[in-house]
């Protein structure tokens, strides 16, 4: 198993959000979690990739008990609804980022950042400032600057929310060829149950996940 | 009206405002080399280069002063700014407890005529053997510019948040570094606010430098208000050109050294 969670539990400002969670994914899986909006989805994203604290429980990944690794040593990279593109750099810049982080010199890291951007179809547009691209444009360079890390597991939360539907079919078999290529194992949220169907290779619901406190 | 339609207005109000600011300074320059003025004449009568002489060779070194004016407003920036961001991420970001109060908290100094507090301020510092030092100068002035800091950080802190960092904890940076790299060029802004305010702060005070510092530690504020208090138009004038002058000067510089390090980093 890749990632193994069990009973999860974690508390934001003494509420309880996240009540008794298990899960497991295989390597090499794209899974699904399918639910409305606000019941926990993000909260479980961010609790595998360590940025929110957990109150109990497990999380395994590789064989390796995450709870106590700080998030930047995780290997678990989100790609968030938002994008969140660093302004203050160019595209390519922003792909290159997790590299700069390694320590690669820039001329290798932005070589890296031009084959990546290949990989999402943006060729050229390594100059630009993030603020001059499209939603979908912005979304395939998080997707790229995401498989820069060279993470262990990809969480792709809402990828698809700030698209309109042309645009959507495109990113959907891109994200699909990109996991394949990139032997990705990723988790994926969604609150659209076709998408669900179309992508992944088994679909979680999140009514059976999360017991409602 | 169009936006073509209101630009005139614009400019207008523009220039107006100009004008309110500048003038006073021009009339400022002018007393500065005036001997005589008398009522109602448009121009001064005569003119002097006494003020010039008094302000380069007189009983003040203008450029010590100068010196330690500058440094002692560019510590009560660093510190304030340093001082402010920190409060600010603990209440915006890590989200302490008694946020509310401390923001209610950092106002206080404001509250207080400066004077009040100046004088209690005083007897703090000698119970800590720290009066007539530069450090209890420092710290007293710091107490004077630290709602402006808190409140500026406080704000950008907010509107910023930890969205970009947290994305870059995923991809791999520690906090420390993603702090650095992603959110401190986007609260750049805010910092040269609260920087500049505590620094203009430090700068004009003269009350709380008088008495912490106990008439030793000298700023262009404290030489300056003697002329005025005499009723030396002419030498009040030339010290209020300096003062406003330098100031600019530190803010023209500070604005280009940002600049400069925001390309650097490109």
């Amino acid at each position: 198993m890749k990632l193994g969670i069990k009973d999860l539990n974690v508390e934001l400002n003494n509420t309880l959000i996240m009540k008794d969670v298990s899960l497991g994914i295989e390597e090499g899986e794209f899974v699904s979690l399918v639910g409305p909006s606000g019941c926990g989805k993000s909260t479980l994203f961010k609790a595998i990739a360590g940025i929110v604290p957990v109150k109990s429980g497990e999380i395994v990944l590789d064989g390796e008990k995450l709870n106590d690794i700080p998030a930047y040593k995780r290997g678990v990279v989100i790609v968030f609804q938002d994008m969140r593109l660093f302004p203050n750099m160019t595209v390519s810049e922003n792909i290159a980022y997790p590299l700069k982080i390694k320590g690669i010199d820039r001329k290798k890291r932005l070589a890296r950042a031009e084959e990546l951007l290949a990989d999402v179809q943006l060729e050229g547009l390594g100059d630009r400032r993030v603020n001059q691209l499209s939603g979908g444009q912005q979304q395939r360079v998080a997707l790229a600057r995401a498989l820069a890390a060279e993470p262990k597991m990809m969480l792709l939360d809402e990828p698809f929310s700030a698209l309109d539907e042309e645009l959507r079919e495109d990113m959907r078999q891109l994200i699909k060829k990109l996991h394949h290529e990139f032997h990705m194992t990723t988790l994926m949220v969604t609150h659209d149950i076709n998408e669900a169907r179309l992508m992944s290779d088994r679909i979680i619901g999140g009514s059976s996940l999360f017991h409602y406190v | 009206m169009s936006k073509a339609d209101r630009k005139p207005y614009m400019n207008a109000v523009l220039i107006l405002t100009l004008v309110i600011i500048l003038l006073p300074v021009l009339i400022m320059i002018v007393w500065s080399f005036t001997a005589r003025w008398p009522w109602p004449n448009i121009m001064p009568e005569s003119w002097t280069t006494r003020t010039i002489t008094e302000l380069l060779y007189g009983s003040n070194d203008l450029v010590s002063i100068l010196g330690s004016s500058v440094l002692l407003a560019v510590i009560v920036a660093v510190l304030g700014t340093v001082i402010g961001l920190m409060t600010a991420r603990a209440t915006e970001i890590y989200r302490i407890r008694g946020r509310r109060v401390v923001s209610y908290v950092a106002l206080l100094p404001l509250i207080v005529p400066s004077t009040v507090f100046a004088m209690g301020f005083q007897v703090t510092l000698i119970r800590m053997g720290l009066n007539d030092t530069m450090t209890g100068v420092v710290i007293s002035h710091l107490v004077a510019a630290l709602p402006y800091c808190v409140t500026i950080m406080m704000d950008v802190t907010a509107s910023v948040g930890d969205r970009l960092e947290l994305q870059a904890q995923v991809l791999g940076a520690s906090p420390a570094r993603s702090f650095f790299d992603v959110s401190l060029p986007e609260l750049l802004p805010g910092i040269l606010s609260s920087a500049s305010m505590a620094f203009i702060i430090s700068y004009g005070q003269y009350f709380t430098t008088l008495l912490a510092g106990g008439g030793k530690i000298k700023t262009l504020a404290l030489v300056m208000v003697p002329y005025i208090q005499e009723g030396d138009r002419a030498l009040s004038s030339i010290y209020a050109v300096v003062f406003v002058g330098s100031a600019l000067v530190v803010f023209f510089v500070i604005e280009l050294m940002m600049h400069r390090a925001m390309k650097g980093e490109r």
